[in-house]
């Protein structure tokens, strides 16, 4: 799976998670950019996107993400062999 | 030293011209350790102990977190910084509260052996700097800052005078680097500077401290209902105009010196909601929360959906109501508020729906009257003794019987027009965009007009008893 690809399924998940399918993340997109991105959502999108891939994030990783291209890093560290 | 005292008034000064004086280039951070540890001392020598181990301690901590070598040693002494700053202030602001609760479940379960309390002093600004050196770790341990390597700089930044009693909560991150490129006194800061401090004096002075002397002379046990009502109302105005009032002054003596102090308030009043009350009210204290104990927690607990989120909003407002002190009102107050944030959160959805029916004017004035109301009464349990006697007021309040008392017809004056500035400044700056108190106006004569009234006011309605700042308890 490539970059792009980790780009498109994060767009999907996002979309479901906020119940907005005209949503489009980019790797610059942060949570200020989008309407519904509020703490409670973020938890949840968190905990889809880690479902979705089969991963765990650290803590600290998750206090990183700053953008959608710092979530991409850490799933590209995981799923790109 | 209060910054409303005469001592204050002699000192200030003297630093101002001190660093007037010294302009090289480290002179400004020795200037400032000198300053600081003089208004420390004039107050408190003991605290200076005590703030002096804790900046040394993090200092040294801060270097070995950052030096990146072995994972295991970072977070050990990450650990032991964490625990050194808690178990201070735990020490000094809740081991008698921790004992007496023990003492008080003894009894309960009809022991006899009693745990003694200590006859502890507590330390000056404790809360505000135990909260900085706690976030300054953090961000040290998740690479958001570089450990800082010089002491005096560090030092500066914990001890910095006008921030030490009652904040802001300053985040390194903002704070340090001005330390570090400290270059004096210039005039567009110095008369910024000065305007912020005539209007924090204002709120203080004439507002708070007026209201202050009503608030103070009403007594649950001989007067009435409506009065305890009136009471309750114009304290939740004392409350905002002492600690805005006390801001703009640390803020304004800061920016004297060439330093920007975070905003705290941003017209709180204008609430609609509890929720939006926080993002606007002791800002340095509720985003430091948000960012430290909230969203970590809300990530950590993230496979819990809602009952995650909602078990992380109580737990981070349980920690704003104890932070303000060790009494169970104030665990009570975090607790209200973290309920009624919670439904606020749960019924976000269908508010959304029903307020796109609702006439949108509507929906402001009833969000205005419920965040005041609400704010009113949690603000009930700042000055009550105990629960019972908090639960006593309420009651009271909900039962407006009996005559009104209003003090005298200059007091109710002078109150309603100083609320009625403070109101009418926070208008302008939300409506507006701009401060007419704070920002320079074009018109040179028109600033100089109404800085000349807000003076001659502070002169002639402003109360000098040197009275302490609500925040300062904390």
């Amino acid at each position: 799976m490539d970059r792009n690809e980790i780009l498109q399924e994060l767009n999907t998940i996002v979309r479901k998670v906020f119940e907005n399918p005209s949503i489009i993340v980019t790797e610059t997109t942060t949570a200020n950019d989008i309407d519904e991105w509020d703490s409670l959502n973020h938890a949840t999108l968190i905990s889809a996107i880690e479902k979705h891939f089969n991963i765990k994030f650290k803590l600290t990783e998750l206090m990183g993400f700053k953008n959608v291209g710092k979530i991409c890093d850490s799933i590209a560290q995981r799923t790109i062999k | 030293m209060l910054f409303n005292s005469f001592s204050f008034l002699l000192f200030f000064p003297l630093v101002i011209l001190l660093f007037y004086l010294i302009r090289q280039s480290s002179y400004p951070k020795l200037v400032l350790i000198t300053a600081s540890v003089f208004f420390i001392l004039y107050s408190s020598p003991f605290s200076l102990l005590i703030i002096s181990v804790i900046s040394i301690l993090n200092y040294f901590i801060g270097i070995q977190i950052d030096k990146k070598e072995n994972p295991d040693k970072i977070q050990i002494y990450f650990i032991l910084g964490i625990f050194i700053n808690i178990s201070n202030l735990f020490f000094f602001k809740y081991f008698n509260f921790f004992i007496s609760n023990i003492n008080n479940l003894s009894d309960v379960l009809g022991l006899i052996q009693k745990l003694p309390q200590l006859n502890l002093i507590l330390p000056l600004g404790i809360s505000f700097y135990t909260f900085s050196a706690l976030s300054y770790l953090i961000d040290v341990k998740l690479e958001n800052i570089s450990a800082e390597r010089n002491l005096t700089s560090f030092v500066s930044y914990i001890f910095f005078f006008p921030k030490l009693l009652a904040g802001p909560i300053e985040r390194a991150q903002s704070f340090l680097p001005q330390i570090n490129e400290a270059k004096g006194i210039s005039t567009s800061n110095f008369s910024e500077g000065a305007k912020l401090i005539i209007w924090g004096l204002f709120q203080k002075l004439v507002v708070a401290d007026r209201i202050a002397i009503y608030v103070n002379s009403v007594d649950p046990h001989y007067h009435s209902g409506k009065t305890i009502l009136l009471s309750s109302v114009l304290y939740t105005f004392q409350v905002y105009a002492d600690f805005s009032g006390y801001t703009d002054i640390a803020r304004g003596l800061a920016k004297t010196l060439g330093f920007n102090l975070m905003e705290n308030f941003k017209r709180p009043l204008f609430s609609v909601s509890i929720t939006e009350f926080w993002r606007r009210w002791h800002i340095s204290l509720s985003s430091w929360v948000n960012e430290y104990i909230y969203n970590p927690l809300t990530l950590q607990l993230r496979d819990y959906g809602k009952k995650g989120i909602i078990l992380a909003l109580f737990i981070s407002f349980v920690i704003v109501g104890i932070w303000h002190g060790a009494t169970w009102t104030f665990v009570l107050f975090g607790i209200i508020q973290g309920i009624i944030i919670s439904i606020e959160l749960l019924s976000l959805k269908w508010r959304r729906k029903i307020f796109k029916k609702t006439p949108s004017y509507l929906t402001i004035i009833l969000g205005l009257l419920f965040s005041f109301s609400t704010i009113t009464l949690s603000l009930i349990l700042f000055r009550a003794s105990s629960i019972e006697q908090a639960s006593d007021i309420i009651k009271m309040i909900f039962n407006p019987v009996g005559k009104i008392y209003y003090g005298s017809a200059a007091f109710i004056l002078y109150s309603l027009f100083g609320i009625l500035i403070i109101l009418l400044r926070d208008i302008f700056v939300e409506f507006k965009g701009h401060d007419i108190f704070i920002i320079p106006s074009r018109f040179f004569i028109i600033r100089s007009f109404l800085y000349g009234v807000l003076l001659i006011l502070i002169m002639l309605v402003g109360v000098f008893d040197g009275s302490q700042f609500i925040y300062f308890q904390f």
